[in-house]
């Protein structure tokens, strides 16, 4: 049965797709790999953007530079963005640079990350003079960084979490800007919210992507959206995502966590170019 | 040439093991078969630290060969290739099949026999094993091959052909320079975790195979020194009450409230 | 055949009286090895249990030697061969831990570290300790002899009373020469906050959102005249320092009272902490291992709590 007709609210958009590089410790790498260029090629065929993650969540990944690389897959430009972590040494933060203005990638997602102990992490000393006092290095730093040693190079977006108390978020918000940033994504949206309300006021010049989850995995998602979700009930991505695009039809969207199999044809992709 | 020989130990990954799998305990078995295996986090650092000195080696003319080496039934591919893949030259898998794990003497002693037949400059290991908490595997070797340990290693570097060692005991740091074959026994060493490989040090050496040679039977002949009797659940020794509250606000000032109390 | 107990010149009263509570349930005479000449070891103030009939005491065999302890277990090893002794019985600790198996293993006996039990029965020997990451107690046999083993177990009661006539004999082991290595230097690691004796402690673990969290936690630490300690996991980030690491390979706290915010409970760690006497425990996870080991437990997020602490505090500042 073809179930696109029952969700006309999804389909002939422009979506921005989540795809994680295969895991470190993968036991079946060659096959990991080989999905994440099917997921890859099919994501830019269709004329989405493909958001490539940077260690999501702490688990570690191959970095999508490499895996580019060594899949010698395409990069379109507007159609691959490219998260960044501050869990990098300066010389990789510089090669995954380098290496994106080579394949014409030019959106950059830089959050400062989960990390890991087994993960380098940037330090003030090593950046120079980006730091403004403070001792550890975050997405503001960072995206400082990459407009000093980068200039207008680079489309830089910034994280925005509408689950941490208003004031905090908000501060850190304007310093993103300030040191930046061009476009902000959100955490994974599930109701209409206030603080988001407010920053897509306060920043309405700005492109804000709302994040959609697209998992049934509840607890995953109370571990994206960092607080603890009831689990009584179940939870309807589709149904989830329709609603979002009610609530905020301004908005791009970014779906985590798709699952390829079951959710994709629903998108009814019919786009011959992205728009951001 | 230099040749240092790693003995590492695959191990369950506890950290990851949740609370409700120890419940399939029996007196025997902890149950956790389904768990990952890992590289024991000791031996990580003693493996990290070969790959280190053989880098300083690199630079100058006296090359490092690195084997690294572990006892078992088998040892899977993942865990293979990434040595290979962060620059191990040769691993070696002594295939035995009657478990190791409590039988400090044993490991040592079958250790003992690959190194008779092969020559190292230096052995690296883990100090302790997070499994079998023996710590005896390096002393032990080092009583059987006759040469100096050199214990709660934090870091060594590879210098004019020598390997420069620093200790941390208790609260003293101990630095010497090493004039002859030695065992290393890293603990709580600065680098903690053996490096990732990239994708395409991974790539290159998915064909790679390693050597495998069967245990003598004789050590199984040989009785244990220790004979594992029991498992049993580590207890919870305190019943933990929870503070409740409409907000964190009201959880903390509770909290405050019974933290300060004398 | 006879016991005895070793003696080591880093332990304490405290260690020493655990041991001869650990001797308590075993038969047979037992000899004192002394090694060294720490102050408490002198016989005004020396209380020992009557099953204990002998001392030998070791001069000039320096357990500060940093690198190596062949010449010691081999000399050692001799000695409780001569004697016969059936059973080796120390407190765990550094040295301890490296030079009993050394020595068991140059007289082939069974061995075992930090044990957590000792139990005679038919004239053989059962140990039980902590092991997967201290998840598990296992109970083992030590099968062959000499029984050579170490304990953490410490007892700050002293039940014995001062025995004044106890043969005393006295044992010098001659100086070799260790030409394996060379530049030998040490340094003193300064331990700057006094965590390990510390009434009230302050543990950040991972949960508490990098650098930023730390230190806030480190904040309240100061306005609650607590020390701040920290998990693996921060260790190796590099946000605290090694010394702070609180667990079974760091420093082993015993509070009055303990506050941990954002750990998982990893039983390394738990060892660490569980001497305290009261431990609040602070993770968002109702089903985290940590609060198996706590008195007193908030589901919530970490940041939260501490943002709020440090409201409360905040009166109290300067």
């Amino acid at each position: 049965m073809d179930t696109r007709n029952s969700h006309p609210q999804v389909r002939n958009r422009t979506y921005f797709i989540e795809i994680l590089p295969p895991k470190i410790d993968s036991d079946k790498l060659l096959d990991d790999l080989d999905l994440f260029s099917q997921k890859y090629n099919r994501v830019l065929k269709s004329g989405f953007c493909a958001c490539l993650t940077d260690n999501a969540m702490g688990k570690l990944s191959y970095q999508p530079i490499e895996v580019i690389q060594e899949l010698e897959l395409n990069s379109k430009p507007d159609q691959v963005m490219i998260h960044l972590t501050t869990f990098h040494t300066l010389t990789q933060i510089h090669e995954i640079l380098d290496f994106c203005l080579d394949r014409n990638i030019f959106n950059l997602l830089v959050v400062t990350g989960d990390g890991s102990p087994r993960l380098p992490k940037l330090s003030l000393t090593d950046m120079g003079a980006v730091g403004s006092g403070k001792k550890n290095v975050t997405s503001v730093e960072l995206v400082k960084y990459i407009h000093l040693k980068y200039p207008s190079k680079f489309n830089l977006g910034v994280a925005f979490n509408p689950y941490e108390p208003f004031a905090g978020e908000f501060a850190k918000m304007e310093a993103k800007v300030a040191a930046g940033a061009s476009f902000i994504v959100t955490q994974p949206i599930l109701a209409k919210n206030e603080n988001l309300d407010v920053l897509l006021a306060k920043y309405a010049d700005m492109p804000v992507i709302l994040d959609a989850w697209m998992s049934k995995n509840i607890h995953l998602l109370s571990e994206a959206v960092g607080h603890l979700l009831s689990e009584d009930g179940a939870y309807d991505p589709i149904a989830n995502l329709e609603a979002i695009h009610k609530w905020y039809p301004q908005c791009k969207i970014c779906l985590t966590q798709l699952n390829f199999k079951a959710q994709f044809h629903l998108l009814d992709p019919d786009m011959t170019s992205f728009e951001w | 040439m230099i040749r240092i020989l790693i003995c590492f130990a695959v191990v369950h990954d506890t950290e990851n093991v949740l609370k409700s799998d120890w419940e399939n305990l029996t007196s025997q078995n902890p149950g956790i078969e389904h768990s990952n295996m890992i590289i024991d986090t000791y031996d990580e650092s003693a493996l990290e630290y070969a790959l280190q000195c053989k880098e300083m080696a690199s630079k100058v003319t006296c090359p490092i060969h690195l084997t690294a080496l572990t006892i078992g039934q088998s040892l899977s591919a993942t865990i293979y290739q990434n040595l290979f893949a962060v620059g191990i030259d040769r691993v070696v898998l002594l295939k035995e099949k009657a478990p190791v794990s409590f039988c400090p003497s044993r490991i040592s002693r079958i250790i003992h026999k690959f190194t008779c037949d092969e020559r190292f400059d230096a052995i690296f290991m883990g100090q302790q094993n997070s499994i079998t908490c023996n710590g005896q595997t390096g002393i032990r070797l080092s009583n059987l091959l006759n040469v100096p340990l050199i214990s709660y290693v934090n870091d060594v570097v590879f210098i004019n052909n020598k390997f420069h060692v620093k200790t941390k005991k208790r609260l003293q740091y101990t630095r010497a320079v090493i004039e002859q074959p030695a065992i290393y026994c890293f603990f709580n060493a600065e680098r903690s975790y053996l490096r990732m490989a990239t994708l395409r040090e991974k790539l290159k050496v998915q064909s790679r195979e390693i050597d495998v040679f069967d245990v003598d039977k004789t050590f199984d002949q040989q009785e244990n020194e220790i004979n594992l009797i029991s498992l049993s659940y580590n207890p919870v020794t305190r019943n933990c009450q929870f503070i409740n509250g409409q907000n964190a606000g009201e959880k903390a000032q509770v909290l405050l409230s019974l933290f300060m109390k004398d | 055949m006879s016991r005895t107990i070793l003696v080591l010149p880093n332990d304490d009263l405290e260690n020493i009286n655990g041991l001869f509570e650990i001797i308590e349930n075993i038969g047979g005479a037992f000899d004192l090895i002394l090694i060294g000449d720490s102050g408490y070891l002198q016989e005004s103030n020396f209380k020992v249990p009557d099953k204990i009939q002998s001392i030998h005491h070791f001069h000039d065999l320096s357990m500060s030697q940093p690198l190596g302890f062949g010449r010691y277990s081999k000399s050692l090893a001799e000695f409780i061969k001569q004697q016969s002794y059936s059973l080796v019985i120390s407190s765990a600790n550094e040295d301890s831990n490296v030079l009993l198996p050394s020595v068991s293993t140059v007289l082939d006996g069974s061995c075992m570290t930090d044990i957590t039990s000792l139990n005679e029965k038919a004239d053989r020997f059962y140990v039980t300790r902590f092991v997967y990451n201290m998840n598990i107690i296992a109970e083992f046999e030590l099968c062959r002899r000499p029984v050579i083993v170490s304990t953490s177990h410490r007892s700050s009661t002293s039940k014995w009373v001062p025995i004044k006539f106890l043969k005393k004999t006295n044992h010098f082991f001659p100086a070799t020469d260790e030409n394996w290595f060379s530049g030998l230097e040490s340094e003193t690691i300064t331990e700057v906050d006094g965590l390990r004796n510390a009434k009230k402690v302050l543990v950040a673990g991972r949960g508490v959102s990098g650098k930023k969290g730390y230190d806030k936690v480190a904040e309240i630490s100061k306005l609650l005249n607590a020390k701040t300690g920290t998990t693996r996991p921060l260790v190796q980030e590099g946000i605290a320092a090694n010394h702070e690491m609180v667990g079974s390979s760091g420093v082993i706290v015993s509070p009055e009272k303990c506050l941990i915010f954002g750990s998982s409970g990893a039983a390394p760690f738990a060892f660490g902490i569980d001497k305290s006497q009261i431990i609040f425990g602070v993770n968002n996870d109702p089903e985290s291992q940590l609060f198996r080991f706590c008195d007193y437990g908030i589901i919530d997020d970490c940041s939260l709590i501490i943002s709020e602490l440090l409201k409360l505090l905040q009166p109290f500042n300067g």
